[in-house]
């Protein structure tokens, strides 16, 4: 008998009152109705039981989180936007629930003493949820992760210049002392006809062993992970053996191409510091040069740098070879040490000077730059110099031109910095200049 | 450099006074039997003193010209392919740079306080009301710093020529010697020359002691003395090879009659010429030593240093087990030596 109407009704909005009025037996059922209240907007649709009920935890979450095959190509579902399924049960105990009622046998005791315990509804517990939700947010954000400065490596928590351990040791070899270190780590593309665009994660990585050992290498896979260990395992296959002068630095300036990428490197003393390209920093560091500089010329492709510098390090000579090769001794001289001719390295027969040729390259530097002649830029004073404050600026400041000296000096021999007149009266002691000294209260 | 022109200045005063150079034994031993300090700038000026000591420091270029730790900044070092020729031309001109390096700093008395007074004139008492003397100083371009005219003007009227004290540091004021310092460095007080001797850092403090003092103050030579006793007791000469100061230190070995350390220390490293030498110092310095009676002529070391062991020598002991040593192996060496060629 309803039926008619709720057809009719579908399409109308009708007051209680205005269907009380049509027929006042029909009035109490039509309300009751949880369709017809809908359609009279008294109350919006409300259903007890849906898909959400009946279907397993599993199935819901699939629903929400799955990317379809066509967003799984374009790199959808993978990353930072990645939702991922929250188990619900986590923080929930059986027996624990809003309404905090104790049960003996299941959440509490079931003899206290020598009682026993009731079931008893304790005070609500108004936290609760708040508690709950805020897990619940917690879980699925990615960690920031937390490193020391001595761990990082170039920029932020990013895997380049980062060290990912010593190569995996095959069988009785293991590769002890060495350290790799990330150059490269991105994600490249690459088209196939049946599965079109396909993504992989590249990895350059460079492994060496402080004293000499290096080697670098190129992995490519679909995840980081693996690749990172390839690429280091690869590199410990592929070591090459580099001589170093003093075991800090290379044993001469070199130059070196790889593409359109020029490195010009030079050997520098002690304490100097590696001063270059981040990359050649990183390489440098494993195999255990503490001192250089390299200027990168042209274009700077990170594989191509890499690549100019290992074979600038391969084509060095030592002492001996050059020698051998030139036929005559090869002398250092170091300002240090008053620049004593010390023989370094002397060929198995020295040559005598009739038998050089007048347009043989003598020259050291020359030799080993292979003709090449580094060009060094004019300095050019500071454009400060030549506005006309300067000159007022020099003649303010050369009345305390050795100050610091001075300082130094006083700090040494008095314990503090005095005055001429430090000597008759204590409390002349001159101080830094401060716009606003705290004056030191009078003791009363 | 200053202290050759004190030696200098020392040695035209003998010449004034007539005597030669070479009667200076005869005139010490005068010095002795009256109770004065015997001049050992002298012996140590002279060629056959210098000549041995030259031979005893026993110059290894490398070390010479070695890289020391206090220096600043480094460079990087500069390459050149030379030939044969080149290179004995470049050593050659090393050594020669080497002679000043390996100058060695005299040996002298320490100097006496007595400044000679000029004038007297009481009747300038009062003239400053701060009561401050005036000094003045002849700066002079060539005069040196030992010769220089400073006279002193005191409160009370005195004029005379300052103490050698004021005088080093007047000579301070006026031309600056790089690296001395006003006051006294804390590395010469007792803790801290304690802590360096320690560390065996003889070199470090004999140089210092040279930039800081002039050969002829009181307490560079004590500084140089305790150095030297220490570096004595401790056997450790091989630091002072090839540097300028094992001169002195073998002089003030010979002087005070305590050679036996290095004559062993030679004996045990094979350096039987420099034990030789050694021992020659001490004859030449102490005339009236029992073992003169053996002249060295060129090849007999054994006999030498036997008869000196047998007489002058403290350490008897030792010494002769350390000649027993060294025959032993000299024969051991050339047994295998015929068994090889044979």
């Amino acid at each position: 008998m309803a039926l008619p109407l709720l057809r009719l009704l579908s399409n109308v909005p009708i007051t209680i009152n205005a269907l009380k009025a049509l027929s006042p037996g029909a009035g109490a059922l039509l309300v009751k109705s949880p369709a017809i209240r809908a359609a009279l907007i008294l109350e919006p649709q409300c259903r007890h039981t849906s898909f959400f009920n009946k279907l397993p935890a599993q199935d819901l979450w699939k629903g929400v989180t799955s990317v379809s095959n066509a967003g799984r190509k374009r790199g959808r579902g993978k990353g930072t936007g990645k939702k991922t399924a929250k188990n619900l049960n986590r923080g929930q105990i059986i027996g624990v629930g809003k309404s905090n009622i104790m049960w003996p046998g299941l959440s509490a005791p079931i003899m206290k003493g020598k009682d026993l315990v009731k079931q008893q509804q304790l005070p609500e517990d108004s936290e609760r949820m708040s508690k709950l939700i805020k897990m619940r947010d917690e879980m699925s954000t990615f960690r920031y992760l937390r490193l020391l400065p001595i761990e990082r490596g170039w920029s932020g928590t990013k895997l380049p210049g980062r060290s990912i351990g010593p190569p995996d040791p095959i069988g009785d070899d293991t590769f002890e002392g060495f350290d790799t270190k990330v150059l490269e780590f991105k994600s490249v593309f690459h088209m196939k006809g049946n599965f079109g665009r396909r993504r992989r994660m590249s990895c350059l990585a460079v492994t060496g062993n402080g004293k000499g050992l290096a080697g670098f290498a190129l992995a490519k896979s679909v995840d980081g992970r693996s690749a990172l260990k390839r690429a280091k395992n690869r590199a410990g296959q592929k070591l090459m053996y580099f001589e170093l002068y003093n075991n800090h630095t290379v044993m001469h300036d070199f130059f070196a191409q790889f593409g359109r990428t020029k490195i010009f490197a030079s050997q520098k003393p002690e304490g100097f510091g590696l001063v270059c390209h981040r990359a050649i920093k990183t390489i440098c560091e494993v195999i255990g040069i503490t001192d250089l500089y390299a200027k990168v010329e042209g274009s700077t492709n990170l594989q191509n740098i890499v690549k100019a510098f290992f074979i600038g390090l391969l084509k060095q000579k030592n002492h001996q070879q050059m020698a051998d090769e030139k036929g005559l001794h090869l002398v250092e001289f170091r300002r240090e040490c008053g620049n004593y001719p010390k023989v370094v390295a002397s060929p198995a027969k020295c040559r005598t000077k009739e038998e050089i040729k007048p347009n043989e390259v003598l020259d050291f530097s020359q030799y080993v730059m292979d003709g090449r002649v580094v060009l060094k830029k004019k300095t050019f004073p500071k454009f400060y110099t030549k506005l006309p404050g300067w000159e007022r600026h020099l003649k303010k400041t050369l009345w305390c031109r050795n100050h610091d000296d001075v300082k130094m000096r006083m700090l040494v021999e008095h314990g503090e910095i005095r005055s001429f007149l430090t000597d008759k009266y204590p409390e002349a002691k001159p101080k830094t200049w401060k716009k606003i000294r705290e004056e030191p209260q009078p003791e009363e | 450099m200053i202290g050759m022109r004190l030696l200098r200045h020392a040695l035209r005063t003998e010449a004034r006074n007539h005597l030669k150079v070479v009667r200076h034994f005869s005139k010490d031993s005068d010095a002795m039997n009256s109770g004065v300090e015997r001049d050992p700038s002298q012996t140590f000026i002279s060629p056959e003193v210098q000549s041995l000591l030259k031979e005893l420091t026993a110059v290894n270029l490398g070390k010479v010209f070695e890289i020391k730790r206090y220096q600043e900044k480094l460079g990087t070092p500069k390459y050149k392919f030379m030939t044969d020729e080149e290179v004995e031309i470049a050593r050659n001109k090393a050594v020669q740079q080497s002679a000043e390096k390996l100058q060695m700093p005299p040996v002298l008395l320490a100097r006496k306080e007595n400044p000679e007074v000029l004038a007297r004139d009481p009747i300038l008492k009062g003239y400053d009301p701060d009561n401050s003397t005036y000094v003045f100083t002849d700066i002079t371009f060539g005069k040196s710093d030992h010769d220089r005219l400073i006279v002193k003007r005191e409160p009370d009227g005195t004029l005379s020529k300052v103490t050698w004290e004021e005088r080093d540091n007047i000579n301070q004021v006026y031309f600056p010697f790089p690296g001395r310092k006003w006051t006294l460095p804390k590395m010469f007080e007792p803790e801290y020359f304690d802590d360096l001797m320690k560390r065996e850092e003889y070199v470090f403090i004999l140089d210092r002691a040279c930039v800081q003092f002039e050969p002829n103050h009181p307490k560079y030579i004590e500084i140089t003395q305790k150095t030297y006793e220490t570096i004595n007791e401790k056997k450790s000469f091989d630091k002072l090879r090839s540097t300028r100061h094992f001169g002195p230190l073998a002089f003030h070995l010979a002087w005070n009659k305590q050679i036996d350390n290095l004559v062993l220390e030679c004996l045990q490293k094979e350096r039987i010429d420099d034990a030789v030498r050694a021992i020659q110092l001490l004859h030449i310095i102490h005339q009236d030593s029992k073992s003169i009676n053996v002249q060295f002529d060129g090849n007999n070391h054994m006999e030498f240093i036997k008869n000196y062991t047998n007489t002058d020598s403290l350490k008897q002991g030792a010494l002769s087990l350390a000649i027993e040593t060294f025959e032993q192996t000299a024969l051991q060496r050339q047994e295998l030596l015929s068994v090889h060629n044979s």
